[in-house]
């Protein structure tokens, strides 16, 4: 090979040389040539024919934003189809974190505060919670008066990143009827949304917080729906493409009747206590009062301090005292003697004598009238409310079977009502006085203390109520619940057909001549029933009374409890019995059901 | 001043006719190379221009008078004799080494990118390591055509000059251009038939300085690295290569059609430049993608055989330091832009938007084309040369 050099003429290179170095460049540029070529092909047949469709879809994917359309929440209704719970319109402010230019923040955040009435770090913390590149609006504030429409409109240019718009709220058109079983809505904090994201759940999205709207949260909520919007790069938004909508929430039924519920909110009026009411044969609860009570529509739009305050000051009202645990006094006598007559030691025919106290190891179980009733049978036991009648059956079937009967009728453990918050009330027994006394057994006086229901041992209203609804329906133990149509199961307790006939000739003469006289009207069908007085020391007694109507086809279980109102089962919680019952029975009410 | 007019005519030159048959389907290819970029261009860049430039043609305009410039470049070249081009190759390499230089000091040299490659100059700037490709290749032919008959001497200093406009471009920095320029060098080196052990010895200190490069300058490393696995970090450092996939792999056979690219819109960034291909593999799809890349094989090809029939081996040198440039560019961009190699801040000859590299493409094309009419048939050409001077 010739290299002369210069820029003069070169020989054409001769064949033998073009194998040589010439021809290695030749080589080196045609595989890198290749290769390069090679590569490039194969990835474009990759890219564009095997992954083509994926990434046209990832394509449009990067050119749609869905702006995501919250669902109406489903309504509530009550078992005759009256509106407990719905969606109202109203005008919400909601703030667009992207639409904010960060320099002036501070400042047009306290304007926007000052028009709400809210405090400004509240605004703050909202949208650090979602962010400041949050992509869809935040709702601040609901429930908007005109003024502050019309003040977010003059302040305008300050705060352009407010949009007033028309949001939904929920509304409860009964007020605080029925407030405990309801619950209320609120929106979810950062720790729940964090918690339950998974779920398809958003910032200011409203989720039941209590009562049936939490429990049937899943049904009532609904599917969010979205407009899907062409948008470029920098996300303005080009066109519209399509509308998915948000699928509604369902509306659901409740057990409850609102009449019942209010008579029931209006016998208790303003004594704490509850009132529960269902029906002894499917468990369906009809009313379920408790007081003190709140306003549900509260919590639709922001809770001032104010008010949260004014709430606290009655108490704890969102304590819903059907599903708490109080002694049961008297009317657990019931299942004393249903433990004496189920356990074959103290048959139905059996007579004790009665006394104005009786001895346990030193301690002495006083009669209430301090005298004795003078030998009786259980249905004078029961229509007299004998103390020393019921601590001699307690003694005598002991400790165990009496704790068997409690647990058979429910006693013990949560009934399973679709309430947040019920507890399941105490039914002692050696092993647990013996973890919570320092190793102290059980005791004939714990067995004494426990068939006149006092003691270690508490119930809630609601757990009274299903007792009540056994011997009603002649021996079932119902499972209640607010759903309609709910499948529940019934348990069967096996009471002998002679137990339930005695227990309810026994609470039949409550009424009829006993404690509880004041049901023993001719305005109501013939009812049976139970007082209960629980001393409750250092307060006043706490007052029971629990009832079945009409006697021989049982419709309704009521059972009224009032803590701390001093006087007797008969004198103060009968008399609510009563005042719901006659309702119940009203004709106008029973007529539509 | 009227025989300089013909200068302003693009590719149809009476002249033409009496070119050999490569030069003349150079001449063609070029222009259709030309067109087909200007055309995509207009595509890739309307959108961008209407967002940032209100005007949808803002790009295309300045692109067109770089255009302008580089026909003028390329119609001097193309009848210029090679030899007296070559005479003024050293001075040209020589002063853009001291402009590439004046990049780096601050208050000349214009940041882009974090790059300082520009010299600002009123509303155009000058990209002095684009510039000086033609002329690299001119020298560098010049140099190891006649390697043999030089002294150390002369040799060492080329060398060196060669060395420092390396290292000018790699401090902009610039290293995908340095290691294209390197490469190219080191290319017609093994053209010119240099003993194995300089080459070889040569390529070991380029890659060092390479691996040194990438040292220094951790953000060339994460480029290299993520270009393998993009859909680590989307919204970040894999943001550009996944847009481009995403373009290109939407394209499927036959494209969505010119001008209705969905990630030219602005999805997609750089997209007038370093990705425009991206831009025409979604419009054309597979098969508009195989017909550039016959077509750049073909373009390779003719330039391969204008060097084997050329007549000197500087002519030689020339030709394949121009393939090298234009084809190995090319595919160099395209391969960055569907994740086959690093990503790199490459233009495509002829389609990517740039003063500066639209005229460095059509003055390389220019040499190619001006050695394949010195191939056999020199007599038309020495005719009208000495017709001009």
């Amino acid at each position: 090979m010739t290299t002369t050099g210069s820029y003069s003429r070169t020989k054409y290179p001769d064949k033998a040389s073009l194998f040589t170095h010439q021809w290695q460049s030749f080589f080196l540029m045609l595989g890198i040539s290749l290769l390069l070529f090679g590569g490039i092909g194969w990835r474009l047949v990759y890219l564009q024919l095997e992954q083509g469709e994926r990434n046209s879809l990832k394509a449009d994917e990067n050119r749609t934003r869905t702006v995501p359309k919250p669902p109406v929440r489903g309504n509530i209704l009550d078992r005759r189809g009256k509106i407990l719970a719905t969606t109202r319109l109203s005008h919400s402010a909601y703030l667009w974190p992207k639409a904010q230019k960060q320099e002036n923040w501070q400042q047009n955040r306290d304007v926007l505060a000052k028009i709400l009435g809210i405090p400004p770090q509240d605004l703050q913390k909202r949208v650090e919670v979602a962010g400041f590149n949050y992509p869809s609006l935040i709702p601040i504030a609901s429930n908007l008066t005109p003024a502050q429409i019309t003040a977010i409109q003059e302040y305008r240019e300050l705060i352009e990143w407010v949009e007033v718009d028309i949001g939904k709220i929920r509304h409860y058109p009964q007020g605080e009827l029925a407030s405990h079983i309801l619950g209320y809505t609120g929106e979810l904090d950062a720790v729940e949304l964090e918690r339950r994201k998974s779920e398809g759940y958003r910032l200011g999205d409203v989720t039941g917080k209590m009562g049936v709207e939490s429990s049937y949260e899943h049904l009532l909520r609904g599917e969010w729906g979205g407009l899907k919007l062409e948008v470029d790069g920098a996300g303005r938004i080009i066109s519209v493409l399509g509308e998915d909508p948000p699928g509604a929430g369902q509306d659901i039924t409740i057990t409850i009747d609102v009449e019942v519920q209010k008579a029931a909110e209006k016998a208790l009026g303003t004594q704490k206590g509850a009132i529960v009411a269902l029906n002894p044969h499917d468990g369906s609860v009809l009313a379920m009062a408790s007081y003190p009570r709140f306003d549900p529509n509260i919590f639709s739009s922001r809770v001032t301090p104010e008010t949260w305050r004014e709430l606290k000051k009655k108490g704890n009202p969102f304590l819903n005292m059907a599903l708490r645990g109080f002694p049961p006094a008297s009317t657990f006598k019931v299942v004393t003697d249903t433990a004496g007559m189920e356990s074959g030691k103290y048959p139905p025919n059996t007579i004790l004598g009665t006394f104005p106290a009786l001895n346990v190891g030193g301690t002495l179980f006083r009669e209430w009238n301090r005298r004795g009733f003078g030998p009786m049978g259980y249905v004078g036991a029961l229509a007299w409310s004998s103390n020393t009648f019921h601590g001699q059956i307690g003694r005598g079937v002991g400790g165990k079977e009496l704790i068997k009967w409690a647990r058979n009728y429910g006693y013990g453990s949560k009934t399973g009502i679709e309430l947040q918050g019920e507890t399941a009330g105490l039914i002692a027994d050696d092993a647990w006085k013996r973890r919570n006394f320092n190793n102290w057994g059980w005791t004939t006086g714990d067995t004494v203390n426990m068939s006149i229901g006092q003691g270690f041992t508490t119930a809630t209203p609601l757990q009274v109520a299903v007792m009540f609804a056994a011997i009603a329906n002649n021996g079932y133990r119902i499972q209640p619940h607010l759903l309609q149509n709910k499948e529940v199961e019934k348990v069967n307790l096996n009471l002998k057909p002679s137990t339930v006939s005695t227990l309810k000739k026994g609470l039949r003469a409550v009424v009829n001549g006993g404690t509880g006289g004041r049901l023993n009207v001719p305005t109501l069908p013939p009812s049976a029933g139970k007082s209960g007085t629980a001393e409750a020391p250092p307060g006043e007694v706490h007052t029971w009374f629990g009832a079945f109507a009409p006697f021989d086809k049982p419709e309704i279980v009521i059972v009224a409890f009032a803590e701390h109102s001093g006087g007797g089962g008969g004198s103060v919680a009968a008399p609510m019995v009563k005042e719901v019952m006659e309702t119940y029975f009203n004709s106008t009410v029973k007529n539509k059901k | 001043m009227l025989q300089y007019l013909k200068y302003l005519i693009p590719f149809i030159n009476p002249q033409v006719r009496n070119w050999t048959w490569e030069a003349r389907l150079l001449n063609w290819l070029t222009c259709i190379w030309l067109l087909v970029g200007l055309i995509t261009l207009i595509s890739a860049s309307y959108p961008e221009g209407v967002i940032e430039h209100q005007d949808g043609f803002y790009i295309l305009k300045r692109q067109l008078i770089g255009i302008i410039v580089g026909i003028i470049a390329f119609n001097i070249v193309t009848n210029k004799p090679l030899k007296e081009t070559l005479k003024i190759s050293p001075i040209m390499v020589l002063f853009l080494l001291l402009l590439i230089f004046l990049t780096t000091v601050p208050g000349i040299g214009k940041t882009v990118y974090g790059a300082r490659r520009w010299i600002a100059l009123g509303p155009f700037s000058l990209q002095p390591s684009e510039l000086i490709k033609p002329f690299l290749v001119l020298q560098a032919a010049y140099l190891f055509a006649r390697w043999k008959n030089l002294t150390w001497n002369i040799r060492g200093t080329w060398l060196a000059i060669f060395s420092l406009t390396l290292a000018g471009i790699l401090i902009q920095p610039n290293l995908s251009t340095t290691a294209l320029c390197g490469m190219s060098l080191w290319l017609i080196a093994v053209a010119a038939e240099l003993p194995w052990p300089q080459l070889l010895s040569v390529s070991l200190g380029g890659l060092s300085v390479a691996g040194l490069s990438l040292w220094h300058n951790p953000y060339q490393w994460d480029r290299i690295v993520f270009f393998l696995e993009p859909w680590d970090d989307p919204q970040g450092k894999g943001y550009q290569l996944i847009q481009s996939l995403i373009a290109i792999a939407s394209g499927g056979w036959s494209g969505s059609g010119l001008g209705l690219s969905q990630q030219k819109l602005s999805y997609l960034p750089i997209r007038s430049t370093d990705f425009i291909f991206s831009v025409y593999s979604e419009e054309f799809g597979f098969i508009g993608c195989l017909f550039l890349l016959l077509f750049i094989i073909l373009y390779g090809t003719i330039a391969l055989r204008v060097a084997f029939k050329s007549k000197s081996k500087i002519q030689r040198l020339v030709a394949i330091g121009v393939m090298v440039f234009l084809v190995g560019q090319s595919l160099i961009n395209i391969a960055v832009a569907t994740g086959s190699l690093p990503t790199t801040g490459l233009p495509f000859p002829f389609f990517s938007y740039g003063i500066n590299s639209i005229v460095a493409s059509l003055l390389l094309a220019g040499l190619l084309i001006r050695v394949a009419r010195e191939g056999s048939k020199g007599k038309v050409l020495k005719l009208k040369i000495e017709q001009r001077t």
